[in-house]
């Protein structure tokens, strides 16, 4: 599982064919397996040709991908999740073992297995490849980060291990897309019918790790020397001081340039959405037509076109975070801290994938190992910031808080406010997770292994992918969910029409519908306008923005004015800070709401999250404005 | 009274416990080889596919910021630990040459 990739958009891929290897006709489905943090995503993306994430993390890949050889696009590469040895401990290891021994519904069985192992700690991996290779499918062991082993003074001897594994082995670099050719010659070679050579399977660990030794004798492998990076590196970012001190610091940077850096892209957006507006609007003959078009979808559309710039900048550092290696030794300064609420820092990274999307998140706890943890923390993950939220809090605390330097220049009071609504979300989820400890889960205690991978310089073009992809993803959303919204919200404002005439606002169908919600919010300081949008926000969370562009765009007084300044007329202050307290908490995405139903497997977890969050929402945003209208 | 080399029960340390302790009582740099998994851990095989097993030498990294977890080198890569599953392996010190 990666950050930022969801399922949706890593589906089968067709990749356009390289240069034709002919293949044995045998072949249709190859899995691609080994131990996590060998290289495998990258030889996968090097291999179908579509680039996505590179895995850097232990557990990266949860699902398995399915994609075209690029070199053959009749055989397909299945990308398994990361293995460690026979007994699987998270449920993505139980895939991948299921799909090897092609038990596995749905997923076309695996007519060979391209095995690849972490050549700079060979040592430790034979055993793993011992019990892939008594599976006795056609095998080729793909030595990677040849580059590495050999720059760090390691040697192996190829045609040793080949004929100790007595199976094809090829020492490569997916990085460098060095030693590949093996590949090919695996493919095309016909193999004799009779299965191979296979090394004596042996049950009982120590036997195994006795065989290991001789194997990595006999193949005259030398161990590289550890990477002076990592240890350097980490002597900064693990510092007593200087390593909290860092995370802490970079936090503030993401927030602050996500807020200040996004803004200002999002303006210049907004200034050429509203030039070419006007541009538009004298072309369009009927005045209906004109109306539904510039005020229902295009206001509606672009008011939220206009927050992709900051949702890319978070997905930036994300990917940044995770690319580098950095994202483990988080888990490490922050495991303190998870375990005082009794999760483990396994949890951290679901939950830090969670600022980018819940939907990747939630199935990013695959990865946590214990049951326990993970309905946990799949439970807390809808309390943290979401990527959908920053719309609608950018847009309130734009219009209402002022602009001003606190903390002496450090930090501006906007972008206190946004790291403030990102407390609130995440202290809410810590005291959710106590809460659950002490009531509905069982105590029973998990060990914290986490491995570190080594520091990687984060690839750009990696980078670049990924970004396209959210990218994607997010305009596919104002595509579609956002534009339906925005054209039923038109209709609904401008209903029913009598003698030819649109209605008016205040007599439309949405005025009424309106009205009739409103006095079920209006404890909590909304006017109608806001109860719709409201409404239409637990579709998902950035259609509210799109909903009250199209709500203003309809009305003739606020058609001129940019949607803040229309907001400031229709809302009082602490009715805009009920109403930030309110998105912090409320669990408003039916996307997530589907995936909590599908990794739980029950009805009663998305449904007791849904009416605790809501609740919890409700009441929060109903003090909020009491307190602040007292106040103010 | 012990006399010298022999501990309050007044037994001689034989060679096979000498240098035995805990992986968490390892210092920073020191390096060890695993004896056993102590104590009823709740998964041995997990730390078991970590690389976990005796026999295996592991070298303590270093320490957490906040003192917790602790992270070994093993079999060439770097794995972090809490202290309260560290305490449930049993190591012998690598002897001073």
């Amino acid at each position: 599982m990666s950050l930022g990739t969801i399922p949706a958009a890593r589906g089968r891929r067709v990749v356009q064919a390289g240069s034709l290897a002919q293949a044995r006709p045998g072949i249709r489905a190859v899995a691609l397996v080994g131990p996590p943090n060998c290289g495998k995503s990258t030889l996968y993306n090097r291999l179908t040709g579509t680039r996505q994430k590179v895995a850097n993390y232990p557990g990266v890949t949860v699902e398995y991908r399915v994609g075209k050889l690029a070199s053959d696009r009749n055989i397909s590469v299945i990308d398994l999740p990361g293995i460690r040895g026979r007994q699987p401990h998270s449920e993505d290891e139980e895939v991948a073992w299921k799909v090897l021994q092609r038990e596995s519904p749905g997923v076309a069985p695996p007519d060979a297995v391209f095995l690849i192992l972490d050549g700079t700690r060979l040592d430790s991996q034979l055993p793993l490849a011992l019990e892939v290779l008594a599976l006795g499918l056609p095998t080729l062991v793909l030595v990677n980060l040849a580059d590495a082993l050999l720059e760090r003074g390691g040697a192996l001897d190829v045609a040793s291990l080949e004929g100790s594994l007595g199976v094809p082995v090829g020492l490569v670099s997916a990085t460098q897309g060095t030693g590949l050719e093996c590949i090919g010659q695996f493919l095309k070679v016909d193999r004799p019918s009779e299965p191979p050579k296979l090394p004596p399977v042996i049950q009982d660990s120590s036997g195994c790790r006795t065989w290991a030794r001789r194997v990595v004798e006999d193949s005259r492998y030398r161990l590289p020397k550890e990477s002076v990076w990592t240890k350097r590196l980490d002597s900064f970012f693990l510092h007593p001081f200087f390593g909290p001190a860092f995370l802490l610091l970079a936090t503030v940077l993401v927030f602050q340039s996500v807020f200040s850096a996004g803004q200002w892209l999002g303006n210049g957006i907004d200034e050429g959405l509203r030039r070419a507006d006007a541009a538009i609007r004298p072309a369009i003959p009927n005045e209906i037509l004109r109306s539904l078009l510039m005020d229902g979808l295009w206001k509606g559309m672009g008011s939220v076109i206009v927050f992709l710039p900051p949702i890319l900048l978070l997905f930036l550092f994300l990917g940044l975070m995770e690319d580098s290696g950095y994202l483990g030794r988080a888990a490490v300064i922050s495991d303190r801290m998870m375990a005082r609420i009794g999760l483990n820092g396994k949890c951290f990274i679901p939950l830090l994938a969670g600022y980018g999307c819940a939907v990747p998140a939630i199935m990013a706890t695959r990865v946590v190992g214990s049951k326990r943890d993970r309905l946990a923390t799949i439970f807390v993950i809808p309390f943290i910031t979401c990527s959908a939220r920053l719309p609608v809090y950018t847009l309130l605390i734009a219009a209402f808080v002022p602009q001003g330097m606190i903390l002496g220049g450090l930090i501006g009071l906007r972008a206190c406010a946004l790291l403030g609504l990102y407390v609130l979300g995440f202290l809410a989820a810590v005291a959710t997770a106590k809460l659950l400890n002490s009531t509905v889960l069982d105590n029973s205690r998990m060990p914290f292994v986490l491995e570190l991978p080594e520091y990687r310089l984060p690839r750009l073009r990696s980078l670049a992918i990924m970004l396209l992809e959210r990218a994607k993803i997010f305009l596919a959303q104002v595509g579609t969910v956002v534009l339906g919204v925005s054209f039923a919200i038109w209709f609904l404002a401008h209903l029913p029409i009598r003698t030819g005439q649109l209605a008016t606002m205040n007599d439309s169908l949405l005025s009424r519908a309106g009205h009739w919600l409103e006095p079920l919010v209006h404890p909590l300081g909304f006017n109608w306008k806001i109860a719709v949008g409201l409404l239409t926000s637990f579709v998902a969370r950035e259609v509210m923005v799109g909903t009250l562009g199209t709500i203003y765009g309809a009305d003739p007084g606020a058609t001129t004015q940019s949607l803040g300044t229309a907001l400031q007329r229709d809302l009082t202050l602490p009715g805009a800070m009920a109403l930030l307290v309110f998105f912090a908490l409320a669990m408003q995405c039916t996307s997530t709401f589907a995936v909590v139903r599908r990794e739980t497997n029950s009805w009663r977890w998305p449904v007791l999250q849904f009416v605790y969050m809501g609740t919890l929402a409700y009441v929060c945003a109903w003090i909020v404005n009491l307190c602040f209208g007292l106040i103010l | 009274m012990p006399g010298q080399g022999q501990n309050w029960r007044g037994e001689s340390p034989s060679p096979r416990n000498q240098g035995v302790c805990l992986l968490c009582d390892l210092r920073n740099g020191e390096s060890a080889t695993i004896t056993e998994i102590v104590g009823d851990h709740p998964q041995p095989p997990l730390l078991e596919s970590y690389g976990f097993v005796p026999g295996v030498r592991v070298v303590r990294e270093r320490t957490a910021p906040q003192g917790d977890p602790i992270i070994f080198r093993i079999e060439g890569r770097l794995v972090a630990l809490r202290r309260e599953d560290a305490m449930q392996i049993s190591v012998r010190r690598k002897e001073r040459e």
